[in-house]
């Protein structure tokens, strides 16, 4: 390309040049001979450089856009405009084509969700949002997802911040002030508390009604912090308007009467037009404030600043929003609007009810003009005994109201609580989240319903507590606590036994427990202070007491130490080891690395570095061999009996005075290969089979303080470390298995157990055991190639039918999981198999059109087989098994006698395909479900059709009445489970939180839980009685298409599109947490008011310990 | 000294450090605090954002740092002599810092992070604030160039898209209508420029 007459190239391509892209040949040569282009390429370089000096990180800092770029397109919206761009993600302004209706959208920031938690964190927000319908909370119309970004479209406010808002005197701002309370408190009935309440998240539009906004959650719970940029604790909420117990960072403590803070410093501010504390000097200043100084009087407040006066009643209200100590507080945003309105009608305020000399200020204030127009004392004498009558009926009528609203205020604090909880473990703060369900499980105390208690998933706690610590320790596979209060085991070591566990104290004592937490065995060791950290023979018969400035080893039951080795030549016990056995000891002393006969005591060897300094030794488990590893990470192993040295690979790391040292070594089981958690690397394991061994590095560093345990099996190496963190490694590859918090604080020690299925920590906070394993609540059947439609069980349990695509029948056998096929000559999809409730007959319908019935042997000959003229979506037997109930697509429902197969009956009415269709209890009414959103009811009798919900956008997929036929309960695509009552027809309650259109849901036997399940392969769990969400069960990776209770409601069967048939145990984590009982009781016994309470915790927990796992 | 300054709200750092710290001994001097204050806070600001805070904590600890200072200095707690100005201020936001850290290492344990965070060391510490100091000069050049020249917005706008966004020069060669030819003529001419007024910052300080 020539650009100009002169021949001389164009600025693009000497651009290229001097970015030393190779252009033609001949232009090259001419620059190389062009005055006027060697300058230009002079020029271009030197700005280049210019600009590449400004570099961070191979960036150039760029100025804010100066034109929003809307990469976003959202379909059914016009972007308008940015209006926010925040941690969690982008606000937009947009206009939805349809209705033209103004709207604002939320969409994440980062594309695809950075991380499960954000995810989560977005979900929440959805799912809250979409709870809250009140017309003073900012509505969601919709969400969904696009480009892999979660969005979702919420009303648009036209308007200005609550306190740019105009208004015409205190009442008025009043008024609206009560509206955002009424706003608040409805969303603390629904358990959600906003944390970040502020005048920017309270917008007045143009009607001067209040929004509030942001109810996002956001904020107050940040994810599992991995990258720096998140590591430094956000501080939650907005400085002016936080609580002392925000600013303290006690988020246990951050309840509902948080917000009631938040409230109380915005109306202070509303009404003087300054913050209760100023905050814009210094921070620290302004934390202190808030923590410790009372707030100033806001009616000093607005004299100072010139505002009008200020009420002391009024002044009350705030001061008590105000109070450091949330009991002092009012205990909810209602409570708080209630007496605003009090004030606003002139009537006497709770807050100052205890007052008799107020209550009789006020009530002459009220009458003020008769009083003066009486201008006697008897009159005002007669006022007071009249008011004194009155007080006295009013006190024992609030009296019977405080206790009313109390109750229903400690189980709203609860939920609330619970929630909290729950979100806390979503987000991956498992502590908070235990802490947090713990006590209120404890705490409040649950009688199960009516009539005896199923016996399982029963505690006597809310069940909604139960359920979220039944989630989290589904994440974090706790077994169980052990206090070892108030001494802290430092050393640990799992038992010849393989279950028992030998723990030391800082102090000196040594103890055997067994798994149970039973105190089996124990002696002390004199230790010097301060306090050792010990190390300890599996028998317990030797153990080594180390004190930082020397080391001792101790036989038991002698008084004198074996060996004194001082001063230690190292700040980290990777220089010491006592071998498993107890027979051997070796240290790093003196320079050299020496081992040692324990009894009698022996030196058997005595090795010298050749170059760097030794830092780490380790025996094998055969006693015959030493590890040693050197500062530069050198790394050789020696046969202690012939002293030759067998293994050697040098470091190829230079000499560095910032080298760290530590990180102690760890032979496998077999002694073919050694984990070396030398600080400078990831962690590595040696293979000793080779010579010289090679390392793998693991994949995932763990943190400073590491301790280390390989399996029996030698397969997997267990790394824990100074934030509590235990990380399960593969340990041939280096892969990471899993990873968890184990203790709040540093893990002391960390042990396998005998049979590898469990690891023993010790930390601060106690004795640890956790489970190890993939996910083990659940068993799986993969059939590859088959896309599950639907399953059902055997009346008495044993066996579990599931059917789909390719066909076939499969049963599977409860007790050994091994599955049968059965083809019966049909090789269209099934879409449904229903097995009667007597167990006599079990029906499956086809997309052939044919519906087969079997009445005995379930094997390759069905006994029927009922024709139809389009495919079937759904099969269902009435209760006594008599009739069955076919839903074709020709949009009728087909009633066939089974034992038969006459039609008895065609129902009519439906105006499309219907996905499920069931008898209710008395057999007397079929119900179905129609894709136009339809719920239809037909009197089997007559025919006659009854609509209870017309057509509607979305479909309905799934129904199933109750046992006691009192409730139906409907699923589809408003994702939400719909309860009917069924003498009213009427929806009663609605479960909101699947995030995806429900295919299907299933009732347990106890008639307690609903299961449903999404087209985005999401199983919850609902409390029926209490419409509460109870758990989230996660793992199908398409859409769940059946759902089903086995018959003894203990375990969850699902049929998937993701080629699977999984069987939830749902009775699987009741032992971890009775395992955790015990310490649980402890930490907050001294809250417990009930000792019954704790008794029955503790019985509940031994009969689940005692119990069996299911499979 | 003839101070060209930017536009209102684009800081400029044309004032001698000298002659600045003077100013600041009288309090009654607001344009000292104010020029002190326009030209440090960004730089603080940007590198308490590196040390890990958030927007608004690191404007929190900013302004924190910045009184502490002023006061100090006024109480002749700062002597030039003893160190640059550069590590007073880098050794007050820490202390702020450690102090925000303590305050939030309580709930950090309880979610079983270590509460002991790293902090850069002294060295690194210059390097992230020199760093964050070049950014805040440049986009200062930046502003001012866009509010004192007489560059026409589509060749900032190309310059600001090509140069600083990576934009490819395919596309915002179509969006704005220049070809390739003027867009990196328009590049270089503003590079030119921004040379100048970078210059002139530095030979004044």
């Amino acid at each position: 390309m020539s650009g100009s007459t002169t021949g001389c190239p164009p600025p693009d391509v000497l651009e290229g040049i001097a970015l030393r892209q190779p252009g033609p040949q001949d232009v090259e040569s001419h620059v190389a001979s062009c005055p006027a282009c060697r300058q230009s390429l002079h020029e271009i370089q030197a700005n280049n450089r210019f600009l590449s000096a400004f570099a961070l990180d191979g960036a150039l800092p760029s100025p804010p856009a100066v034109e929003p770029q809307h990469a976003i397109d959202i379909p059914g919206y016009d972007i308008v405009r940015e209006i926010h761009r925040g941690g969690q993600g982008v606000v937009y302004q947009a206009v939805q084509r349809s209705t033209r209706r103004d709207v604002a959208i939320k969409v994440m920031k980062h594309g695809p969700f950075a991380t499960l938690a954000d995810r989560a964190r977005f979900e929440r927000e959805v799912e809250t949002l979409s709870r809250l319908n009140h017309p003073n909370i900012v509505a969601v119309h919709d969400a969904g997802m696009i480009a892999g970004s979660s969005y979702f479209v919420m009303n648009y406010i036209d308007g200005v911040p609550l306190d740019e808002a105009q208004a015409t005197g205190e009442r008025e701002v009043i008024e609206r002030f009560i509206q955002v309370c009424d706003a608040v408190h409805a969303a603390h009935l629904r358990g959600v508390i906003h944390r970040d309440l502020k005048p920017s998240n309270i917008r007045v539009d143009r009607a001067g009604r209040p929004h509030v906004l942001d109810f996002g959650l956001a904020k107050s719970l940040e994810s599992e912090p991995d990258s720096a940029m998140t590591r430094t604790g956000q501080f939650v909420g907005s400085l002016p308007w936080a609580s002392p117990e925000q600013i303290e960072g006690a988020s246990s403590k951050v309840d509902l009467r948080t917000d009631v803070y938040s409230l109380g410093a915005i109306l202070f501010q509303l009404l003087t037009g300054k913050l209760p504390f100023d905050v814009g000097s210094s921070l620290r200043d302004a934390l202190d404030d808030i923590l410790t100084r009372e707030p100033p009087r806001p009616s000093a407040c607005a004299q100072a600043e010139g505002r009008p006066r200020i009420d002391d009643e009024l002044e009350t209200i705030i001061l008590r929003c105000l109070s450091k100590d949330r009991e002092r507080r009012y205990q909810s945003a209602g409570e708080l609007a209630r007496d605003l309105r009090r004030y606003q009608a002139g009537e006497p305020i709770e807050a100052k009810r205890d007052s008799a000399v107020y209550l009789l200020r006020k009530t002459l204030r009220r009458y003020r003009m008769r009083v003066a127009a009486a201008g006697a004392f008897l009159v005002l004498l007669a006022v007071f005994s009249v008011v004194m009558s009155l007080l006295y009926r009013r006190s024992s009528l609030l009296e019977q109201q405080a206790l009313r609203s109390a109750a229903s205020l400690a189980e709203l604090l609860s939920q609330s609580n619970i929630e909290n909880g729950r979100l806390a473990g979503v987000l991956g703060n498992l502590e908070q989240a235990e802490q947090l369900l713990w006590r209120e499980l404890l705490l409040h105390r649950h009688t199960n319903g009516d009539g005896p208690s199923a016996g399982f998933n029963t505690p006597p706690g809310p069940p909604e507590a139960y359920w979220a610590l039944w989630e989290l320790y589904r994440r974090r596979p706790c077994l169980r606590t052990l206090i070892s209060d108030p001494l802290v085991a430092r050393g640990a070591i799992v038992a010849a036994n393989g279950e028992d566990l030998w723990t030391a104290t800082g102090t000196g004592l040594i103890q055997l427990f067994s798994a149970s937490g039973r105190l089996l065995d124990g002696y002390p060791v004199p230790v010097p202070t301060p306090p050792a950290i010990p190390l300890l023979a599996m028998d317990g018969a030797f153990s080594v007491g180390w004190y930082g400035a020397g080391c001792e080893l101790r036989a038991r039951g002698r008084d004198d130490p074996l060996i004194v080795i001082s001063p230690a030549p190292s700040r980290d016990e990777s220089f010491l080891h006592l071998s498993r056995s107890g027979r051997r000891f070796a240290a790093l002393t003196e320079g050299a690395a020496v081992v040692w006969k324990t009894e009698p005591l022996e030196e058997l060897a005595r090795f010298m570095p050749e170059s760097a300094e030794f830092a780490a030794i380790a025996i094998s488990n055969d006693d015959r061999r030493v590890a040693v590893r050197d500062r530069l990470g050198g790394f050789f192993v020696w046969d202690v009996e012939s002293r030759t040295r067998i293994r050697a690979a040098s470091s190829a790391l230079p000499e560095r005075d910032s080298l760290r040292a530590p990180g102690e070594l760890h032979f496998s089981p077999d002694d073919t290969r050694v984990a070396d958690a030398w600080i400078e690397t990831a962690g590595r394991i040696w293979d000793l089979t080779v010579d010289p061994p090679t390392a793998t590095e693991l994949v995932e560093r763990a943190g400073s303080h590491r301790v280390q345990s390989f399996s029996p099996d030698g397969r997997l190496l267990a790394v824990a470390d100074l934030g509590g963190y235990v990380r399960i490694f593969d340990a041939r590859s280096g892969a990471l298995v899993s990873r968890f918090v184990a203790h709040s604080g540093r893990v002391n020690s960390i042990s396998f157990t005998g049979d590898g299925r469990g690891i023993w920590t010790t930390g601060q906070d106690g004795m640890r055991e956790w489970e190890v394993g993939d996910d083990p609540c659940v068993r799986e059947l993969r059939v590859p190639g088959e896309l599950f439609h639907g399953l059902d069980f055997s009346r008495d349990g044993s066996e579990l039918l599931s059917v789909g695509l390719s066909g076939v029948l499969h049963r599977t056998g409860s007790s050994d999981w091994v599955t049968a096929t059965v083809a019966f000559g049909n090789d269209a999809t099934i879409s449904a198999v229903a097995v009667s409730d007597d167990g006599a007959h079990v029906a499956a319908g086809t997309y052939s059109g044919a519906a087969y019935v079997w009445s005995g042997a379930l094997d390759a000959s069905p006994e029927r087989r009922l024709d139809h003229p389009n495919r079937l979506s759904y099969v269902a037997f009435n209760r006594d098994g008599s009739l069955l109930a076919t839903a074709c697509d020709d949009a009728v429902v087909r009633v066939w006698r089974v034992a038969d197969g006459t039609l008895v009956r065609e129902l009519h009415g439906a105006a499309g395909r219907m996905p499920q269709v069931r008898f209710d209890p008395t057999g007397q009414r079929v119900a179905a479900v129609v894709r136009d959103g339809s719920l239809l009811v037909w009197d089997l009798a007559t025919g006659a059709v009854e609509t209870w919900t017309g057509p509607r956008p979305t479909p309905l997929r799934t129904l199933r009445f109750t046992a006691d036929g009192r409730q139906l309960v409907v699923g589809g695509g408003q994702r939400s489970v719909d309860i009917w009552d069924v003498e009213r027809k009427r929806c009663v309650a609605q479960l909101v939180g699947h995030s995806q259109e429900i295919y299907c849901l299933d009732i347990s036997p106890d008639g307690r839980q609903i299961a449903s399940g999404d087209s985005g392969g999401v199983i919850r769990l609902w409390d029926r009685e209490r419409a509460r969400p109870l758990a989230t069960l996660e793992g199908h990776t398409a859409s769940v298409m059946a759902l089903r209770f086995a018959p003894d409601g203990r375990t969850l069967a699902s049929a998937s599109l993701d080629q699977s048939v999984r069987e939830w145990d749902l009775t699987y984590y009741d032992r971890h947490i009775a395992g955790q009982v015990d310490a649980q009781l402890r930490a907050i016994e001294p809250q417990l008011e009930d000792p019954e309470g704790a008794a029955a915790w503790r019985d509940w927990a031994a009969a689940t310990l005692q119990s069996q796992a299911r499979w | 000294m003839n101070l060209r300054r930017g536009a209102p709200g684009t800081a400029s750092i044309t004032n001698t450090t000298t002659e600045l710290l003077d100013g600041l001994h009288d309090s009654g001097n607001r344009a000292a605090w104010d020029e002190f204050d326009r030209r440090y806070r960004p730089i603080l600001i940007a590198f308490l954002r590196r040390m890990g805070l958030d927007e608004t904590d690191a404007a929190d600890v900013a302004q924190d740092t910045l009184t502490c200072f002023v006061q100090d200095y006024r109480a002749r707690k700062y002597v030039r002599e003893h160190g640059r100005l550069r590590s007073w201020l880098i050794g007050i936001a820490r202390c702020r810092l450690a102090d925000l850290r303590r305050l939030k290492g309580r709930r950090r344990e309880l979610r079983g992070e270590s509460a002991i965070t790293e902090m850069p060391n002294d060295s690194d510490a210059d390097a992230i604030w020199e760093a964050e100091k070049r950014r805040v000069v440049f986009l200062q050049a930046v502003a001012e160039l866009r509010e004192t020249t007489r560059f026409n917005e589509r060749t900032i706008q190309a310059f600001e898209r090509v140069v600083l966004r990576h934009e490819p020069v395919e596309s915002v060669s179509a969006e704005l209508g220049l070809s390739a030819q003027e867009i990196y003529n328009a590049k270089n001419r503003v590079v030119e420029r921004l040379r100048e007024i970078v210059a002139r910052y530095e030979a004044d300080a």
